[in-house]
């Protein structure tokens, strides 16, 4: 079983580099088995980075405007919107996954979330919340904690 | 001189390159409050009294804050942070960045280096036309225009062209970027280009790797003009939605042509053609400025690129009006033809069908985009061709002091300029970005309005707004590559109706899973 976390985000825009800043971290555990991937591509141009995994871990930010910046959450896939490209220009991973599934490629089955609430992802150059720079070292260790425990759940 | 001295000098000297190290870092890390980019997927609707449309427009996000960022840092790292600023075109980001540094270092690189530059960019331009055409413009075109949201999407296409087709397209995909990769290095942020040059010379290996694939990007491009053959133009709906007045705009175009006026991707002069087809200037990019200038709407804080010499007339068509537009069918638009046999034909084609020059119909930007893939794939084949190739002088060293440059390159969304001004170290004092959606903002903003216009009468908002809006503008293609990437990695799209006094009249909200929310 290849287990990966997928780390999105741009180091660039503020909040979002939560993403690229968790897969350091975690490369410096140099966990056992586990492939840390990062990138700050989007929609269809993710397709390549999680293909040939059977289990995928996504780490990245999230904006619902539900909770405060900083909030971690564990999603499942299904706990998050899945139908696939009402607008087709704002593809995303879901979007993504859709496609590689559809054309039988090796998309993984079980794909799990884990999202911070971030402030500011749009701000060139700009500071991390520090709720959300704080929430680095966390979501490290949840992922730590979901890979050996596969059934973890939030 | 006593060794006291020279200690003091000695001590003189760190600290006072301490002290201005010190300044530079200070420069290079502090990063000065900036705006915040626009809302993305935002339209807003201002009615007059009587509750008719007076103005409509879509947010375009920009780069903004860009030329503070880039303030106090080396002009030589831009290609490499300018690459990274989005997530959709690196590739196009990092050429025209490493062109404007041959022009800030006044250096011309060897023939062979713009050779492989142009190479690479080909194979990036082949590689983002045909992920566009089949998955991100298909649903309107592939799927129909006419058929029902749920099947407007991804699953759609795939229904309609066949699993195999799908799995073709990725597979192509897939080759080209591993060729950029091989190229430059990386595939989302490459590193070839380097002033003066590039930063490695091609193997016989490699040459022989991108003859392969370029002679099967050639059949794809081919196979995909079927495609687009027997799906759009055999069906009148589609041909007379793409005639429409609804989706027609009579603007100025813009885009890059070669000494023999012919569409180039890499290089060139910037071509502008007048509404009736005809030339009305052609200019180096250095030039830009005399040309284009940005209007500030009170309104909005986006900025509408028009022609200088024409001016601004408020967002009108017509050779009046300094409104113009880039992207695939702005390029065909402003050539004489195309650089290659096969492109050629099918460019013939787009105009005879179309109705000769210029095509002002918004929605046959999709069918020039094929028309692009055949050429960039064509291109590839001739450079991966081409027998100084494999020649290792891929560099010419600067040595002239750096000031100022520019660089344009055509981003498969348009004409893409970038501008750095330095200091006598190369550190940048002054950026700034014309990037490919900011060209087409105005005309976007019409086009919005367009529908707008045509749908919300007397203050009445209907539903349907949505989706004739969003036809209007995907077109284009918009960039919306920063900030996606957060998740759910959908936008949602939000329509403001504003009445004369500013207040809000409706809300609608088109969530990521095609829910339409009003409040």
């Amino acid at each position: 079983m290849r287990k990966r976390v997928l780390c999105l985000g741009n180091d660039l825009l503020a909040d979002d580099a939560l993403g690229p800043l968790v897969a350091r971290r975690l490369r410096l555990l140099d966990l056992p088995g586990v492939e840390v991937v990062e990138t700050a591509e989007t929609g269809f141009y993710l397709l390549e980075s999680f293909l040939d995994c059977t289990s995928l871990l996504v780490v990245d930010t999230i904006v619902s405007g539900n909770f405060p910046p900083g909030t971690v959450r564990l999603l499942r896939e299904e706990d998050v919107a899945t139908i696939p490209g009402s607008s087709p220009h704002y593809v995303g991973l879901f979007e993504a996954l859709t496609l590689g599934r559809a054309l039988k490629l090796s998309a993984p089955e079980k794909v799990t979330l884990l999202v911070v609430e971030a402030a500011d992802c749009c701000t060139l150059g700009g500071a991390m919340h520090p709720a959300v720079e704080k929430a680095i070292a966390s979501v490290a260790e949840m992922v730590c904690a979901s890979i050996t425990e596969p059934r973890a759940r939030a | 001189m006593p060794e006291k001295t020279t200690a003091t000098l000695k001590e003189a000297v760190e600290q006072s390159a301490a002290k201005a190290n010190q300044e530079y870092m200070r420069r290079r890390i502090t990063i000065d409050p900036i705006t915040r980019l626009e809302g993305h997927g935002k339209i807003e609707v201002f009615l007059d009294e009587a509750g008719e449309v007076e103005r409509a427009y879509f947010q375009v996000p920009e780069l903004r804050g860009f030329e503070r960022f880039a303030q106090g840092r080396l002009a030589e790292d831009m290609p490499q942070i300018t690459s990274r600023i989005c997530g959709v075109c690196p590739t196009a980001h990092h050429m025209a960045s490493t062109k404007a540094l041959d022009d800030l270092f006044k250096v011309d690189p060897p023939p062979v280096a713009k050779k492989i530059r142009e190479l690479v960019y080909s194979t990036f331009m082949a590689e983002d036309h045909a992920l566009h055409f089949y998955f991100l413009g298909g649903p309107d075109f592939v799927v129909g225009p006419e058929a029902p949201a749920a099947e407007r999407n991804i699953l759609g296409v795939i229904g309609k062209v066949g699993v195999e087709v799908g799995k073709k397209v990725i597979a192509m995909r897939r080759r080209l970027r591993e060729l950029i990769a091989l190229a430059g290095g990386k595939v989302v942020h490459p590193v070839l280009g380097l002033p003066g040059g590039v930063a490695k010379a091609f193997t016989a290996e490699m040459q022989k790797q991108f003859q392969d694939v370029a002679r099967e990007a050639v059949g794809f491009a081919e196979f995909t003009l079927q495609v687009f053959e027997s799906v759009v133009l055999k069906n009148s709906d589609y041909v007379n939605l793409i005639l429409s007045d609804n989706y027609t705009h009579r603007t100025y175009y813009m885009g890059l042509v070669d000494m023999s006026n012919r569409v180039n991707f890499y290089d060139g002069n910037i071509r502008v053609v007048k509404p009736d087809g005809k030339e009305w200037r052609q200019f180096h990019a250095q030039e830009y400025l005399d040309y284009i200038a940005e209007h500030v709407e009170p309104w909005s804080y986006v900025k509408f690129c028009y022609l200088k010499p024409v001016g601004w007339k408020g967002f009108t068509e017509g050779p009046e009006s300094g409104i113009y537009s880039v992207a695939p069918m702005a390029r065909l638009n402003v050539a004489d033809r195309m650089a290659t046999p096969l492109a050629q034909e099918a460019y013939k084609k787009f105009f005879a069908a179309l109705g000769g020059k210029p095509v002002h119909h918004t929605l046959a930007n999709h069918w020039a985009r094929v028309v692009e893939l055949l050429y960039a794939a064509e291109r590839m084949k001739e450079l991966a061709e081409d027998p100084e190739l494999t020649d290792p002088n891929v560099r010419t060293l600067p040595s002239e002091k750096p000031k100022e440059g520019v660089g344009v390159v055509e981003a498969p969304r348009g004409t893409l300029i970038h501008h750095y001004q330095t200091d006598e170290r190369g550190v940048i004092t002054k950026a700034n970005l014309i990037v490919a959606t900011q060209n087409n903002a105005a005309r976007i903003a019409m086009s919005v309005e367009k529908a707008a216009k045509g749908l919300i009468t007397r203050g009445q908002v209907p539903d349907g707004v949505l989706n004739k809006i969003e036809m209007a503008f995907r077109a284009y293609d918009p960039c919306h590559g920063c900030a996606t990437h957060s998740l759910p990695g959908s936008m949602p799209l939000i329509l403001r109706v504003l009445d004369h006094k500013g207040e809000p009249v409706a809300v609608l909200k088109r969530d990521v899973d095609g829910t339409i929310r009003r409040s």
